[in-house]
């Protein structure tokens, strides 16, 4: 039991330390972006306050789950004899339950802060990921030409979630938010999408020599028109008055799109370990609730498009 | 003594290793050497349980052996974003405190002060080495531990083996560096197909060369005939 708790202590140092660093580096714009934050954090305790208390815990599960199935660590922890299960759930409710509070606080909802917490620990104990998944999503990965390698391969791996999304966007269409609503989450996905590391020449080949980084986002919105097309089309015969609902949502996922391959190729460099930090992204996020943010999210994007060019060059030059 | 026996392993309904037996002594690095796709590394990951459906019995001294007790360094090892030197090897370290990092670490001299993303290929692995050590396992399973390293650190893990073997620790290692596999292992078995088609005695070292590329050039030998063909 002592080694357990010297365990999760040494674990939970690290990550307390990791933290602090990642904030350090987030320089001038995530200070500037702080006190939007906080206005954000108001907005969203405003807004919130009227929905179903039981949102709160389906929310922070949602966001955990995507965090657990994303998490690349599990294989290094299990082998240095972490108890990996304990270890997670304990983050996660500790996690959530700091992300849950204030608005539980705001609402007086305190019976769903165990029930968030509760939800997060057991997220914890799921096993990863299977690489493979026998849904239609991830066989049409395969179809997928090879400039969209990304999709390819994240379907291939996250490919049962993408497809629950999909059907529950069809499912669902007399919904009228569900449409947005899948949007949303769809678009909290792409980031991972574009984490996969790939070989630099695939990255040449496809990226510059195929018409740049503009053009690579087309076909990647593209392929998300093509996908939501059914869902579109629904949604305009169920709430045609609703029409600009549809476009809001196809604008979260452009927006998502260009961060996210913004981001990825800023941070990657021919023969250099990318470093992932999740603050930018996060932001990027956050911004499409939040438009008070758009400002340092467009900040982030013109200084990532501009390191990005810089690092396609250095490999086409290499 | 580790004995491995009837060791299956896969990928969902892919059998990738089939029946394989092998017997370690204490204080012995046995080399495991294959084509690429042969299942060396698939076979590491079935014995500490890391992904491949694992069945068969593997046991230490003629006890079940248990996956916390193996120490496995992967030919490419992860480190977290944001973490130093140090960081590392005190995670790797949580079972046996009493792990002296300083110490060792002044036989590669690495900046442990500084963050991973800083260290190039070579100080990552020998990082990674020292954070298998850090351990206290009874088994390690090395898989590719000599690429990357440079001829000074190739020496020192050859003097860490060497030291390894007098603390009565079995290790297993894969390399497709021949020379290496030479000077350090007691006993190699060569795997193919998800099989274990050979093991050599020291002895037999010098038929280990020639067995590899008879195996081989009976392999290549009908490709190399398609290629020559006209048009």
């Amino acid at each position: 039991m002592d080694l357990k708790v010297n365990s999760f202590g040494v674990y939970l140092r690290f990550r307390v330390r990791q933290l602090g660093r990642i904030l350090y580096s987030a320089g001038i714009p995530g200070v500037i972006a702080l006190p939007l934050l906080l206005i954000f954090v108001l907005q969203g305790l405003e807004a919130m306050a009227k929905v179903p208390g039981w949102v709160i815990p389906l929310l922070t599960s949602f966001f955990i789950l995507n965090w657990h199935f994303r998490r690349k660590d599990s294989g290094f922890l299990k082998r240095t004899g972490f108890a990996v299960g304990w270890i997670f759930g304990i983050e996660y409710a500790v996690v959530a339950s700091c992300a849950a509070l204030p608005l539980i606080a705001y609402t007086a909802n305190w019976g769903m802060l165990p029930v968030a917490a509760a939800g997060a620990f057991v997220c914890g104990f799921l096993p990863e990921w299977s690489v493979r998944q026998n849904l239609f999503l991830p066989v049409m990965g395969w179809g997928l030409p090879g400039t969209l390698f990304e999709w390819r391969s994240a379907l291939r791996r996250y490919g049962a979630l993408f497809s629950m999304l999909w059907l529950f966007s069809l499912a669902a269409s007399y919904g009228l938010a569900v449409l947005l609503i899948v949007m949303l989450l769809w678009a909290s996905l792409i980031p991972s999408v574009f984490e996969y590391q790939e070989p630099r020449e695939l990255t040449i080949a496809v990226v510059v020599k195929g018409g740049g980084l503009f053009r690579h986002w087309l076909r990647h919105f593209w392929l998300q028109l093509m996908v939501f097309t059914p869902g579109l089309l629904l949604h305009l015969v169920f709430h045609p008055a609703y029409w600009y609902l549809a476009l809001i949502g196809l604008s979260f996922i452009a927006l998502m799109l260009a961060f996210a391959m913004a981001y990825k190729y800023a941070t990657w460099q021919p023969g250099r370990q990318r470093v992932v930090q999740s603050l930018p992204v996060t932001l990027a996020y956050f911004s499409l609730f939040f438009p008070l943010l758009l400002p340092v999210v467009g900040f982030y994007l013109l200084r990532f498009v501009k390191r990005a060019r810089h690092h396609f060059k250095m490999a086409y030059d290499a | 003594m580790l004995e491995i026996s009837s060791l299956a392993a896969g990928y969902g309904k892919t059998l990738i290793l089939n029946n394989i037996h092998l017997e370690a002594a204490a204080g012995e690095v046995h080399g495991v050497l294959g084509i690429n796709g042969a299942g060396k590394t698939t076979f590491f990951k079935a014995l500490c349980r890391l992904g491949p459906s694992f069945s068969g019995a593997v046991t230490w001294q003629g006890e079940p052996l248990s996956p916390t007790d193996i120490g496995y360094l992967p030919a490419t090892p992860y480190f977290y974003p944001y973490q130093t030197g140090q960081e590392y090897l005190e995670l790797c370290r949580h079972r046996n405190p009493g792990f002296p990092i300083e110490k060792w670490n002044g036989l590669f001299q690495l900046p442990l002060k500084d963050l991973t993303e800083t260290y190039s290929t070579g100080m990552r692995k020998k990082l990674a080495l020292l954070g298998v050590l850090a351990g206290r396992y009874k088994v390690l399973l090395l898989d590719e531990p000599f690429s990357g390293l440079d001829l000074e650190s190739t020496e020192v893990l050859f003097e860490i083996l060497e030291q390894l073997k007098s603390y009565g620790l079995c290790i297993l290692l894969s390399s497709h560096i021949l020379a290496t596999v030479r000077q350090v292992c007691s006993r190699v078995s060569y795997l193919s197909a998800g099989q274990i088609l050979r093991t050599f005695e020291h002895d037999d070292f010098d038929t280990l060369e020639s067995s590899i590329k008879t195996t081989l050039q009976s392999r290549t030998k009908a490709a190399w005939a398609e290629i020559r063909k006209p048009g």
